[in-house]
């Protein structure tokens, strides 16, 4: 089905040259050819259909830019269900390289920045399969510190965080939401299941390391931002830390480690989509809180599903001390949140006010079965 | 079981008829508490699930005993009144802050899913339900200060969010230790609950209730909240976190067993600090707000004091519940009508206003446990004191505290109301503003009289 959707992409993209609408049909049309009826994907799949009509937002220039979003789909759709190496890899950079484009597309970003992205992404990229073909060669303690000085390069870990504010208020904020949504999901995959439950105690420390490290630098940097992109950048790397903290659980309880990971990368996902399209094109003051209260962490949406899954697991592994930094950072998170939902009054566009609406729906998630079952299958 | 139902047709309706919304939010909570009050006689339990979700959580459902009877009976009673009294003053606060009429759409939502969501946590069946109500009361809340507040409503309601928020996510962390423990989060099937648990919800708690040294955020946000808002806070939602600490209490006593001097120690001096700032306050709402904070003391001394500690803290709830809706509300009819907050402007206001000057005196007689059904509460503790310690230094202690509620009851409605008339205008009060009032002044001095029914359906929880 994969193959069948990226064919469908190509012809589609290179048609998009001359008619641009065909872009945007053809990207549609291969992400509804990889959908898999498995609420976990079912919502990255709508995450993606939402970051390709957000697109449009942009102005419609560049016909080919439609089919990026699909492509990153593609590679997170397969990632999820392959464990070769070759394929892996692939995966991971055809989920990062179209961001390059992305973010290049944007209007008032300055050479500099690019160029400090372009740089990140690509030692990133680097670090990262080097880490994953040592693991793979046995050599278990240089390649796990490769692949997580990786995995913090690329989805933007403090202290290896430089690119993210830069990046977040120079770029679109369209082509923001997208590297802080579908980008996330391959480098976290792969890193749990390399990963996951089999680290030493010095990378374990320097894992902890980093989740720590992460959670307190977003979140005073989201406290003392004034720009709401710069509040997303710091929420982002916040949440990556939230993430992270997740893979430092004992085996026995990874699946309700991954299960809350992946929940937390949902409501992040869903969160900046949502805030990024509000930038954009306004927002409902109501829906805006919600997601607020979602990213913070209030029950029952889905962001404090996240959470709770995350600091059962790390209860379950006797890690008491990094439950509680992660919940004294979900509260220090509240008054930027609220001060983020202040910055809309109502939409300006109906496109945007579509993507916000469907974002809350989303958040609204009360019931956490469907997901939660559907990230355990996933995970086995 | 239908009660718990009945608030959602004032949740969906009340906003569409907007500025008639109180009516139908009105006639919906009587109702509830009505059908409480007969469950309350005839002491039924009962079980409703709803769902199942992942280990540790277990199944998801409401449970309603005798304990939740008793709260929600005032959780329902109070929302029902302050309900009415919205109306005329909400009206006049809109006016003042230039809004429209049809901002009563958003305020029915808010304040229907905050009392709703209250009413629903003691009758949470699981402890994460009940923290998820814990979670949106104080959303809903938060909003309500946020949007409608006085004095720089932002901050206020920000500090009023981060504390609350701090106590919820730590008894969150509790909450999942014992799920650990017993591998469920079922109340009732709850066994035993460890100590580091039992340590964190405490804390939780107590920042919630709040205890000495954790009050600083109270005054501001009881002070600056929308009177009807803080007629709700103050009466009904701090005092929840004494539902919580006694739901943990009856499944394991042992961390309030082993530590019962130096938490009644703490709640004494909670309640005696908090008594003498009362005297400093110029506020008229800031000054309800520490007698809040001192009356909260009390119910971390009762929880300390055994079986009848336990009657203690419930009779408690309900008497303070009364009084403080009472006094809020009628420190908000001043306000609505004359404009005036300082105590330095008061005095005499008896002579103009005699109607809310009455309704207050019963509100301060619940207070400080006079002919009404605070004397129930005192003697409950009273009691206690004595089969826990004896007639000794305690005992002292809480006749002391006693003393002082009644103290500065009285130095209140004397400068407020007594004493030298300022000699401002008689004006209308609207009916709205006083007859809730008088029902929950004349309902607190009838439970005291027919309390009979109260005192059996907790004797069976003690069974």
């Amino acid at each position: 089905m994969e193959i069948l959707a990226l064919i469908v992409l190509t012809m589609g993209t290179a048609l998009s040259l001359r008619w641009k609408r065909l872009g945007v049909i053809a990207g549609i049309a291969s992400i509804l050819l990889v959908l898999r009826f498995e609420p976990l994907l079912l919502i990255v799949t709508l995450i993606a259909l939402m970051n390709l009509i957000s697109l449009d937002l942009i102005g419609r220039k560049y016909g080919t830019v439609f089919a990026l979003p699909a492509l990153m789909l593609i590679a997170t759709v397969h990632a999820f269900y392959t464990s070769d190496l070759p394929s892996l890899i692939v995966c991971f950079i055809v989920a990062s390289v179209p961001t390059y484009a992305l973010v290049l597309i944007s209007e008032d970003l300055r050479t500099k920045t690019a160029i400090k992205y372009v740089t990140f992404m690509v030692t990133a990229t680097i670090l990262f399969v080097l880490g994953l073909i040592l693991i793979y060669e046995n050599f278990k303690l240089i390649g796990s510190f490769l692949l997580l000085t990786g995995l913090a390069l690329e989805v933007g870990i403090a202290p290896l965080h430089e690119w993210v504010p830069d990046v977040f208020s120079e770029a679109d904020p369209i082509s923001a939401s997208i590297i802080a949504s579908l980008a996330k999901f391959v480098p976290f995959l792969i890193a749990f299941r390399v990963l996951g439950g089999e680290m030493d105690f010095l990378s374990l420390t320097f894992l902890i390391a980093l989740a720590v490290i992460s959670m307190f630098v977003g979140n005073i940097g989201g406290l003392t931002s004034n720009e709401p992109s710069r509040i997303l950048a710091y929420s982002t790397i916040a949440n990556m830390g939230y993430v992270i903290s997740a893979l430092a659980v004992n085996p026995l309880s990874l699946p309700v480690a991954f299960a809350g990971a992946f929940i937390q990368l949902l409501a992040n996902s869903v969160g900046k989509v949502g805030f990024f399209t509000a930038i954009k094109g306004g927002a409902n003051r109501l829906l805006s809180f919600i997601l607020s209260f979602s990213m913070i962490g209030v029950p029952p949406l889905l962001g404090f599903w996240g959470k709770f899954f995350i600091a059962t697991s790390l209860l379950k592994s006797n890690l008491t001390f990094l439950a509680i930094i992660l919940v004294v950072n979900s509260v220090m998170s509240v008054p930027y949140y609220v001060r983020l939902a202040r910055f809309f009054d109502r939409g300006r566009s109906a496109l945007a006010s579509a993507v916000v609406g469907v974002c809350v729906l989303i958040s609204l998630t009360i019931y956490p079965n469907p997901i939660y079952y559907s990230c355990l299958s996933v995970w086995r | 079981m239908i009660e718990l139902f009945i608030p959602v047709i004032a949740l969906i309706l009340a906003p569409i008829f907007r500025v008639r919304g109180h009516w139908i939010t009105f006639v919906a909570y009587v109702a509830t508490s009505a059908i409480v009050f007969f469950r309350i006689v005839s002491g039924e339990v009962y079980y409703l699930k709803i769902a199942k979700l992942p280990d540790p959580i277990g199944y998801i459902y409401l449970f309603g005993d005798s304990v939740s009877h008793i709260f929600g009976f005032t959780i329902a009673l109070v929302s029902a009144l302050v309900a009415l009294y919205s109306h005329p003053y909400m009206s006049h606060r809109f006016e003042e802050m230039g809004l429209s009429s049809k901002e009563f759409g958003r305020y029915w939502v808010l304040y229907n899913s905050y009392t709703y969501s209250m009413l629903l946590l003691v009758y949470s069946g699981n402890l994460l339900l009940l923290y998820t109500f814990l979670e949106i009361s104080l959303v809903t809340s938060f909003l309500l200060i946020h949007y409608y507040g006085y004095g720089n409503r932002r901050w206020v309601s920000m500090l009023y969010f981060v504390w609350t928020h701090v106590a919820g996510v730590l008894a969150l962390l509790g909450f999942i230790l014992i799920g650990f423990e017993n591998n469920t989060l079922l109340i009732p099937l709850l066994k035993s609950i460890p100590t580091l648990a039992w340590l964190l919800v405490f804390l939780g708690m107590i920042v919630k209730l709040p205890g000495l040294g954790f009050h600083i955020w109270l005054p501001y946000a009881h002070a600056e909240a929308p009177t009807p808002v803080s007629a709700l806070l103050s009466p009904l939602t701090v005092g929840l976190a004494g539902y919580i600490l006694l739901r943990l209490y009856e499944i394991d006593p042992s961390f309030i067993l082993s530590h019962r001097t130096a938490i009644f120690i703490y709640g004494f001096l909670t309640s005696f600090v908090a008594g003498l700032l009362v005297f400093r306050q110029k506020d008229l709402k800031r000054l309800l707000a520490y007698s809040t904070v001192s009356q909260m003391g009390y119910i971390l001394m009762a929880i300390c004091l055994g079986t009848y500690g336990v009657f203690g803290v419930i009779v408690q709830y309900v008497s303070h519940a009364f009084g403080k809706a009472i006094l809020f509300m009628s420190a908000g009819s001043i306000i609505a009508v004359y404009g005036l907050r300082n105590l330095d402007d008061m005095g005499g206001l008896h002579e103009q206003i005699p109607q809310i000057a009455n309704a207050s005196l019963i509100g301060f007689m619940n207070l400080s446990g006079v002919l009404t059904v605070g004397l129930l509460g005192e003697f409950f503790i009273l009691r206690g004191v004595l089969e826990v310690f004896g007639l000794g230094r305690m005992a002292i202690l809480v006749v002391l505290v006693f003393i002082l509620s009644g103290l500065y009851s009285f130095y209140t409605m004397k400068n407020v109301f007594y004493g030298k008339p300022k000699g401002y205008e008689v004006k209308r009060v609207p009916k709205c503003l006083t007859v809730p009032l008088f029902v929950i002044g004349v309902l607190s001095i009838a439970l005291l009289f027919y309390a009979d029914p109260i005192v059996k359906a907790m004797m069976g929880v003690v069974r």
